[in-house]
């Protein structure tokens, strides 16, 4: 206390000063006001992330059929769409379908295009998932269905593939928690989503802390609801 | 009489070899099996005697030679592994008529005991749901399981898995049935609980049946002929009082001799 150095005292004033000028560094009021914009924007960002897990789940299990397939054409081709959307940037993706996909004469709404480059994105990582479910099945479960002289595409839907997915619910609820947090990479494309609508009230305010903060916040809420849930149905389908 | 014969034999394997590889499962095996006729196949481990079962069920190949069951042709390859092919309508003929119980049951585990039962006769015999289940009932009944119909197979013993099992081929009305070491994961206990459904089917039906067993007393009960295996092929065949009262070779009488024994 005696011994202090300028430097330190110099330090500490700042500090004060800060403390004062910012009393109210976090408006309650303010941000109570935005809550109602935010949810809007919440839900925009919650359906593209359902839309596009939707559409990633149907797209990776086709993925993981086809990488299955004894047709070599049929192998490569998903072996080479897989390999090609997981190496490459998510951000990426998303601006090539925006600005790509009018051009070839395909107009979608930046929602569209936005739920479009999740679910084609996540369905990389989604074929892997499906075939460790797949292959977790018992070759046993196989032979069964063909003594019993059920057609593949019967003994795929009915028998397998009812037993590979239990298993991989916790992975596809991971991935799903990844989608739900990458939707804010959809501001580039002006889907007005969570991040998107917060950067707008903070560039018309000139006050970012409140809108960013609630952002923070709505994304923890449900990102651990998405995991409690996840937790819930781990429990109801395993066997 | 080479004609009647013909026509009785609902199952002919001519000169089957069957490679793993450097490994020499089957060797220029030759079995010809009547129609309704109950053949239990016994043998060391490693003779082949599964093989012959999931040959039958289309589960496994052949590298040469010829297989007929019930009048179609599922092989015919040469030595020089060139011959016909059969389509898969063919295969999908051939396999409606034989049934398969393996050793570790296969149930379907996310099915209950009745749709276990009715899944093939709805999907593939293309029967309806009320006769299907109809029918799943008096199938139970036959095995003795009838109150276990909505029961999950988690919740069953293995004797009562076993014996699902059966039920369920035997849904599909093959006219072959062929039971694969059914016993040989149970306890003796259960194990005794399946024989016993057997041999009541055994008895009920004449449909064609091959089993797999290492129970020596099951199979002098149970079948028609019993035939020794050893290194893919058939040491000695004959009715149970020839093989077990009066064995011919010496790998027989020994085979017997050690196995009788141990139980």
């Amino acid at each position: 206390m005696h011994f202090r150095s300028s430097s330190e005292i110099g330090t500490l004033c700042f500090l004060r000063e800060r403390l004062t000028v910012n009393e109210n560094i976090f408006d309650w009021a303010f941000a109570l006001s935005l809550l109602p914009k935010l949810l809007d924007a919440l839900i925009i960002t919650v359906t593209a992330t359902v839309m596009g897990m939707a559409l990633a789940m149907l797209l990776g299990l086709l993925w993981a059929v086809l990488k299955k397939s004894k047709q070599p054409v049929m192998y490569w081709m998903a072996t080479t769409i897989v390999e090609f959307f997981r190496s490459t940037p998510l951000l990426v993706q998303v601006y090539f379908l925006f600005y790509v996909l009018p051009d070839a004469g395909l107009r979608l709404t930046p929602f569209q295009t936005g739920v479009l480059a999740l679910g084609i994105h996540y369905s990389a990582y989604l074929a892997e998932v499906y075939r460790a479910g797949i292959e977790s099945v018992p070759k046993a479960q196989w032979e069964a269905a063909e003594a019993l002289n059920f057609s593949k595409g019967h003994t795929f839907k009915a028998i397998i593939l009812p037993q590979a997915l239990p298993p991989i619910i916790p992975a596809l609820g991971n991935y799903l928690i990844a989608m739900f947090k990458d939707t804010p990479m959809l501001s580039a494309i002006t889907v007005l989503e969570l991040l998107q609508t917060a950067k707008i009230i903070g560039a018309e305010t000139f006050r970012y802390t409140e809108p960013l903060t609630l952002v923070g916040i709505l994304f923890l809420i449900l990102s651990l609801i998405s995991a409690r849930m996840i937790r819930f149905m781990e429990k109801r389908y395993g066997y | 009489m080479a004609i009647e014969t013909q026509s009785n034999r609902i199952i002919q394997m001519q000169k089957v070899c069957k490679r793993y590889g450097a490994l020499t499962v089957l060797q220029n095996l030759d079995i010809d099996i009547e129609s309704s006729e109950k053949v239990a196949l016994i043998g060391p481990s490693g003779s082949g005697k599964s093989t012959i079962l999931r040959i039958l069920m289309t589960l496994e190949s052949i590298d040469s030679g010829r297989v007929v069951i019930d009048g179609e042709s599922l092989y015919d390859i040469h030595e020089d592994s060139t011959g016909s092919s059969v389509s898969k309508q063919q295969v999908s003929r051939i396999r409606a008529k034989v049934g398969m119980v393996f050793q570790s049951f296969n149930l379907f585990p996310h099915m209950s005991v009745l749709r276990n039962i009715t899944e093939a006769p709805i999907h593939v015999l293309k029967l309806s749901r009320e006769e299907a289940e109809q029918q799943a009932v008096e199938f139970l009944d036959l095995v003795g399981l009838q109150d276990k119909i909505n029961a999950y197979p988690a919740q069953l013993s293995g004797g009562q898995k076993q014996r699902v099992a059966i039920a369920r081929a035997l849904a599909m009305q093959p006219k072959i049935m062929l039971f694969d070491e059914i016993t040989s994961a149970l306890d003796p206990e259960l194990a005794a609980e399946v024989l016993l459904v057997l041999k009541n089917l055994a008895r009920k039906t004449d449909r064609t049946m091959l089993m797999v067993t290492h129970q020596m007393h099951f199979a002098q009960e149970f079948a028609d002929r019993i035939i020794f295996m050893e290194q893919g092929k058939i040491v000695e065949q004959g009715s149970p009082e020839k093989i077990f009262n009066h064995p011919q070779k010496e790998r027989t009488r020994s085979f017997l001799k050690t196995v009788l024994e141990a139980t």
